[in-house]
């Protein structure tokens, strides 16, 4: 992928130093069992719900954050008490070899197992039992996991992808927005599951918010972004060949330069795009940033809601109301406000889709009880027998009101 | 697709909004308490035709225990559905950071023949609670009881985002094919596999109430006279079709030579000499039912029990002594009026048992001593467990009801309803201004930018201070 060395750590080392300190800090609490509260006939009861490990989980991990997806269900596995499989993915090779070799060396080997390998070892992998599944990826292959998992009843948490709209108000600092939104879309060459997908603004500030975008860039990138040492790169032939596909008959605003040796696409800003062309089907996961225009909220929302819930959401807009109004009638796995990718790093939010865009969440403790099973857990006395035979029969219905 | 219809119609519902206001939600539910309260008479005679079942058991578990989840439901909905605001990071402290519950759109509830009432009605709650449109299909196999609810459920909630479908296999199969935002499904294991390959076209989150044998462990140390009432209690009511039914006994020798006695003296005492003339024992809901649980009589010897009736549909509290593992009635889910004891030689080798069997719905144990109690608790792994009692621990709203393994995926019951049938959204809500303290995130990146990143996202553990 050619991350640069702050950039890589920032995003994947970081959130794994995070992610494993606030575990081993909180496990004590997250684990211990849940007293709740009783009724009448148990007052005398103990009653609790008591956190327990699933047994044998599967971690499927993606080539975009090589390292932090399998690490950071890893810890939440571990720290729940389960067995783990890590199968990296194939595409990020490098990032899979360096799992493979060091993490048997840490880990201890009768309980963590890594395995390599690409569709046909993962298909197989997938015809064997776990007692969850955490996969990351993308929609179609979400499909063929949790059609393997159903032959188990195997639960699963299908962390996957679609396009997360950002709608860009007319009241709102366009040179602020513009800069935020940059950095999420072109970070990691746009290869981010939660990266702002398109956008969605009225046509007379669509100029502006290209003129913003293209003066962050230079901002970031300087004037040859080629050459800046913090600008990735497509991780493969096949998805750049996708991903030029997509800007065919486009107009671009900027951008659009591609290098076809070295993976390279130019930040590219498409304008006046239309909703039913190919770069509006399929999420772009590429440095392809196009713009919808839409006269009002209304439209947008519109918009959004005809089309598959998207794993997040973003609303630029300095009305706290539009705010409102956006995240109450719409749906999606996160959302954030006036900024993108954001949400995933708040500790305590649950990390996750919804609809096309997955099912189940982690990150903190939501890791924890993703794999944890919750066993309801009463525990009465033997004697006290008096009280049940309200409950046996012979049965009258004056007992019953009782 | 004979129900495309009625579910683009339910999503349109959905897309308006219709569903979203609390105020919406809480109409509907007190709707379906007006269902319970007006058509008591007419679910009691349901349930009695369909599966003979005694007036008191149906009052308590398809009207009791519905109206009390939904009391715990309406006093609590403000509550569960307000965003829940969470710890923030250095960084983001003048940010507002919540969990959103949104609903997930059109819901399927499939439910079966056993609680016909209960075992919709409860799941509806929740998904009614958390705003979403659904679609229920109750059992065909309880055909009185799905009737009423076909006829007369529909005259209480909006017709536009609520509606009943009737049918069998074929029919549930056609339904299965449309997109569903989630299906909520109770019954057998191998059609809990077929539900969530169905759910799996759609990336349809599910949740699966299935069964499982479930042991029931009895220490030396114990009241027998208790252990057997609470133990015949659990495994007879509506004679034995209960999907958290004690399945199978597991106790040493002496402990069956105690128990045998202790047990025919409760059933004696719950339905007296003939339980054929109890009006507190129910009937096998179906010839197909009834031919099967009659062919798991053949196992171990009857020391209790053992007569049939096929017209009537009626098998006698039965006590199996004896029983091996590899005898038939241990291969499958009795969901009958029979209770076979198998003989181990102490509680080792009963959790080893119990372990070496596919996760149950519930594990119980008796013991008059807590170490035993807790031993089978913590070595074995169910849905859900309850020492020294049967059933009750999912009369507790507070519990989550659900299985693992076999027995089921996800959970239900109180709040835990409502967490089901609704997606927690993670919402992070930033101010335009203090641009400059992004700074540090931006190309070109430097080295020393991290440390600033670090100590503002909490990676230190020594930071404690959550307040700036």
């Amino acid at each position: 992928l050619l991350q640069s060395g702050p950039n890589a750590y920032s995003h994947e080392v970081l959130g794994v130093l995070r992610e494993l300190i606030l575990a081993m800090e909180k496990l004590p609490s997250w684990a211990a069992p849940q007293p709740v509260k009783k009724n009448l006939l148990t007052v005398r009861d103990e009653a609790y719900i008591g956190y327990e490990p699933l047994g044998v989980v599967l971690v499927i991990g993606a080539w975009n954050y090589p390292f932090v997806l399998v690490m950071q269900p890893l810890i939440g596995a571990i720290a729940a008490g389960n067995a783990v499989v890590v199968k990296p993915s194939e595409v990020s090779e490098n990032t899979a070899r360096l799992v493979a070799e060091l993490l048997p060396q840490y880990l201890d080997k009768d309980l963590y197992a890594v395995v390599t390998g690409g569709v046909p070892e993962t298909t197989e992998l997938l015809t064997q039992r776990f007692d969850h599944i955490l996969y990351t990826g993308n929609t179609a292959v979400g499909r063929i996991v949790m059609a393997a998992a159903a032959k188990h009843l195997t639960p699963v948490t299908l962390e996957l992808g679609g396009k997360s709209p950002c709608y860009i108000d007319k009241d709102c600092d366009l040179a602020v927005a513009c800069r935020r939104i940059t950095w999420g879309k072109y970070m990691n060459c746009g290869q981010t599951c939660i990266a702002p997908d398109y956008i969605l603004c009225d046509p007379s500030i669509q100029s502006k918010v290209v003129e913003n975008i293209k003066a962050t860039l230079k901002e970031f990138y300087g004037e040859d972004v080629k050459s800046s040492p913090d600008y990735e790169r497509i991780v493969n032939q096949r998805h750049f060949k996708r991903i030029l596909g997509l800007l065919e008959g486009q107009k671009i605003a900027h951008g659009g330069e591609t290098d076809e040796a070295s993976c390279f696409i130019a930040p590219t800003i498409l304008t006046d795009v239309s909703p039913e062309s190919k770069v509006m089907e399929e999420e772009i996961f590429g440095p392809v940033l196009p713009i919808v225009t839409v006269k009002s909220v209304e439209e947008a929302i519109e918009f959004i809601n005809l089309r598959e819930k998207p794993l997040a959401l973003y609303v630029f807009s300095n009305n706290k109301q539009l705010i409102r109004r956006v995240i109450a009638e719409t749906s999606s796995g996160g959302m954030t406000a006036n900024d993108v990718i954001m949400h995933s790093v708040v500790p305590d939010l649950p990390f996750g889709g919804v609809g096309h865009s997955g099912m189940g969440a982690y990150h903190g403790r939501y890791s924890f009880e993703t794999f944890s099973h919750r066993r309801a857990c009463l525990v009465k006395d033997l004697r006290w027998e008096v009280v049940n035979r309200l409950r046996y029969p012979p049965g009258s219905m004056e007992t019953v009101r009782l | 697709n004979p129900f495309a219809g009625l579910v683009s119609q339910l999503r349109a519902s959905w897309l308006s909004g219709k569903t979203r206001p609390m105020k919406y939600r809480m109409a509907q539910l007190e709707a379906l308490g007006r269902f319970l309260d007006d058509k008591k008479q007419q679910i009691l005679e349901a349930t009695a035709s369909d599966l003979g079942k005694a007036p008191f058991e149906a009052e308590l578990s398809e009207i009791l225990l519905c109206k009390n989840e939904l009391h715990e439901t309406l006093k609590n909905l403000s509550c569960w559905m307000k965003d829940e605001q969470v710890d923030r990071t250095l960084a983001m402290q003048l940010d507002s950071a919540f969990i959103r519950k949104d609903p997930y759109g059109v819901v399927l509830i499939i439910a079966p023949w056993n609680y016909p009432i209960h075992l919709f009605l409860v799941p509806l709650i929740g998904a009614i609670a958390a705003g979403n449109c659904v679609i229920v299909k109750p059992s065909e196999v309880s055909k009185k009881t799905e009737r009423l609810v076909a006829e007369a459920l529909p005259g209480y909630l909006d017709k536009d985002c609520f509606a009943v479908v009737t049918g069998g296999v074929p029919e549930t199969t056609r339904l299965l094919e449309n997109k569903f935002d989630y299906i909520f499904f109770t019954g057998t294991s191998p059609v809990g596999r077929i539900v969530m390959m169905a759910a799996a076209k759609h990336l349809t989150p599910v949740t699966l109430e299935l069964g499982g044998k479930n042991p029931c462990y009895v220490s030396d140390t114990c009241n027998v006279t208790n252990v057997a009432r609470r133990v015949a209690w659990g495994r007879f009511f509506n004679a034995g079709q209960t999907c958290i039914a004690p399945d199978y006994l597991l106790c040493t020798i002496e402990m069956q030579e105690k128990l045998l006695p202790a047990l025919r003296q409760a059933i004696d005492d719950f339905y007296g000499h003939n339980p054929r003339d109890s009006p507190d024992f129910g009937r096998i809901v179906s010839d197909k039912q009834f031919q099967r649980v009659q062919r798991l009589l053949g196992s171990g010897r009857v020391a209790i029990g053992g007569q049939t009736d096929e017209a009537e549909r009626y098998i006698a509290p039965t006590v199996l002594a004896d029983v091996l593992p590899s005898d038939p009635i241990m291969q499958e889910e009795v969901f009958g009026p029979i209770l076979p004891i198998v003989v181990i030689a102490n509680m080792d080798e009963a959790i080893d048992f119990i372990n070496s069997q596919e996760r149950p719905l519930a594990v119980y144990a008796f013991s008059s001593d807590d170490k035993i109690v807790n031993q089978v608790l913590e070595r074995t792994s169910s849905g859900g467990f309850c020492g020294n009692d049967t059933l009750m621990h999912v009369t507790l709203t507070s519990l989550p009801f659900g299985g693992i393994g076999n027995s089921g995926l996800g959970a239900h019951h109180g709040k835990f309803s409502f967490d089901t049938f609704s997606h927690r959204r993670g919402c992070l809500k930033r101010g335009m201004g203090r641009e400059p303290l992004n700074a540090p995130r931006y190309p070109p990146y430097r080295p020393q930018h991290l440390g600033l990143i670090r100590a503002t996202s909490k990676v230190t553990p020594s930071n404690d201070c959550a307040l700036l």
